[in-house]
């Protein structure tokens, strides 16, 4: 891809994002997030082989093993903050399309209070605009719940992610040591690093699509109420 | 929304239709209501895009209270997609609809109020008094389809049987009933599939005492016409679009 056409996806993809709603972006990052847990997986699969390479490098290669077993858990770990993140995601989806249910029930009773107030039994309708208001609230209070849930959930990966860069560095210093050895460590090390930049940028991604849907989302829900007001 | 009463003693129908400020591209409908004491029942309410004006119509005439039950003929979006709409307004509210239909009605949104599947052979609802006979008109047009007969007001509302497809502006009534049949049989030949459901309704419909029959687009015959609607639709061949 050229660099003019990347700007042109990067800013194509701004501007969707900007405009799409929390259930559409949820439901989207869920979808971009199972590249993560591949990824993750691959990691795991280049430790363990840079684990068996340690293991025939014997003492040249010592100080690798701690480190291997530490990006093997960390990999194990992001797959599990995916799985979690998927299932947050789809709550949150769910919750959204609720939401926005609830919420476009709500604008058409205040609609018919405001257009009919010479209906005979007008007054009747005040009881289900209440209920439904109440409905709105908790549901988006849950909302903003399951957005500040994933938020966490992307920071703890993206948190690992940072640690992994510097136990990378840390065995490319490892590798020098272990002579004949050596280049192949390091592809791994590079594999490995390749990985981290790739899921840091998918969840960086992610974080960033759930921040705009839940200002559109805010927006909306600010509008919504100041017309009723 | 304009409500007409069609039957106003025992108890009241009222039937609402030919919005004038509905969507454009979307069929008229004709929605009813039948009332009794502190109950009603809406049949047919309608698709999502008439709600608003469905409810405020209403509320000219019954508070939300009375609005106990409601009825859909068959699973039609213009039928009931406003399902989910009526769930957050009527929480406590019955939904009569075909058994079919139950699994697939409930896309629509349906959390709180109660489905009371209609077997096939039909029943009864009891509007406090009122007794509203489901009538079995299955496959005129949908596989499970129910139409409602009402023996104190001798009304039967009948679904998409009898149905028209005529401008917003259109009168309530049947006039004439030889020139209202070219915008009626497009309609029933297209949509109605098969003749021995539609000769099977005929003779169940021959057997009740009819005085105005009620479909869920178009106008409303009355007496004679009634007769003359089963006379013609019973000649009328149907389920066309096969050759």
């Amino acid at each position: 891809m050229s660099n003019d056409s990347a700007k042109k996806t990067v800013k194509n993809t701004a501007k969707n994002t900007a405009k799409e709603a929390a259930f559409v972006s949820s439901a989207s990052m869920a979808a971009e997030l199972e590249l993560v847990a591949k990824v993750a997986k691959d990691m795991s699969i280049s430790v363990k082989n840079a684990k068996a390479i340690a293991n025939r490098a014997g003492a040249k290669a010592r100080g690798f093993a701690p480190i291997t077993d530490f990006i093997d858990e960390m990999s194990i770990d992001t797959m599990k903050l995916v799985s979690a993140i998927n299932k947050e995601s789809t709550a949150l989806s769910r919750v959204a399309i609720s939401e926005l249910r609830t919420r476009d029930a709500y604008s058409k009773f205040i609609q018919v209070k405001n257009n009919s107030s010479d209906a005979n039994f007008i007054s009747s309708l005040s009881a289900s605009i209440e209920n439904i208001k109440v409905k709105q609230d908790e549901e988006q209070a849950e909302l903003i719940k399951y957005a500040k849930k994933l938020k966490s959930l992307m920071d703890d990966i993206s948190q690992k992610m940072a640690v992994a860069n510097v136990i990378v560095a840390n065995s490319r210093i490892e590798a020098v040591n272990a002579e004949e050895y050596r280049s192949n460590l390091e592809t791994i090390a590079d594999d490995i690093d390749k990985s981290c930049a790739t899921i840091r940028e998918r969840v960086n991604q992610s974080f960033h699509r759930l921040e705009n849907a839940m200002d559109q989302w805010k927006r909306l829900a600010t509008d919504e109420s100041n017309k009723h007001i | 929304m304009k409500a007409t009463n069609i039957y106003e003693e025992k108890h009241k129908w009222v039937m609402f239709g030919r919005d004038p400020d509905k969507p454009e591209g979307i069929i008229d409908t004709n929605q009813y209501l039948v009332c009794h004491n502190d109950r009603a029942i809406v049949l047919d309410p309608g698709g999502i895009e008439i709600f608003s004006n469905m409810l405020a119509a209403l509320l000219h005439h019954v508070s939300i209270e009375q609005i106990t039950d409601l009825f859909a003929s068959h699973q039609d979006p213009d039928i009931i997609s406003s399902l989910g709409l009526w769930d957050q307004a009527l929480p406590n509210a019955k939904l009569h609809a075909p058994w079919l239909w139950e699994s697939f009605i409930r896309h629509f949104g349906l959390s709180s109020i109660e489905y009371v599947a209609a077997p096939d052979d039909g029943g009864t609802i009891d509007l406090g008094g009122v007794k509203l006979e489901m009538i079995p008109a299955h496959y005129l047009h949908s596989s499970g389809n129910f139409h409602i007969y009402d023996p104190v007001a001798k009304i039967l509302m009948s679904g998409d049987v009898g149905a028209a497809l005529e401008p917003v502006g259109a009168d309530i009534f049947v006039d004439d009933f030889d020139s209202h049949i070219d915008k009626m049989k497009m309609f029933h030949q297209r949509w109605m599939p098969s003749n021995r459901a539609k000769n099977d309704w005929i003779s169940r419909v021959r057997k009740l005492d009819v005085q105005m029959m009620a479909p869920q687009h178009g106008r409303i015959f009355k007496g004679e016409n009634v007769k003359k609607f089963l006379d013609w639709f019973e000649a009328l061949e149907v389920g066309t679009a096969i050759g």
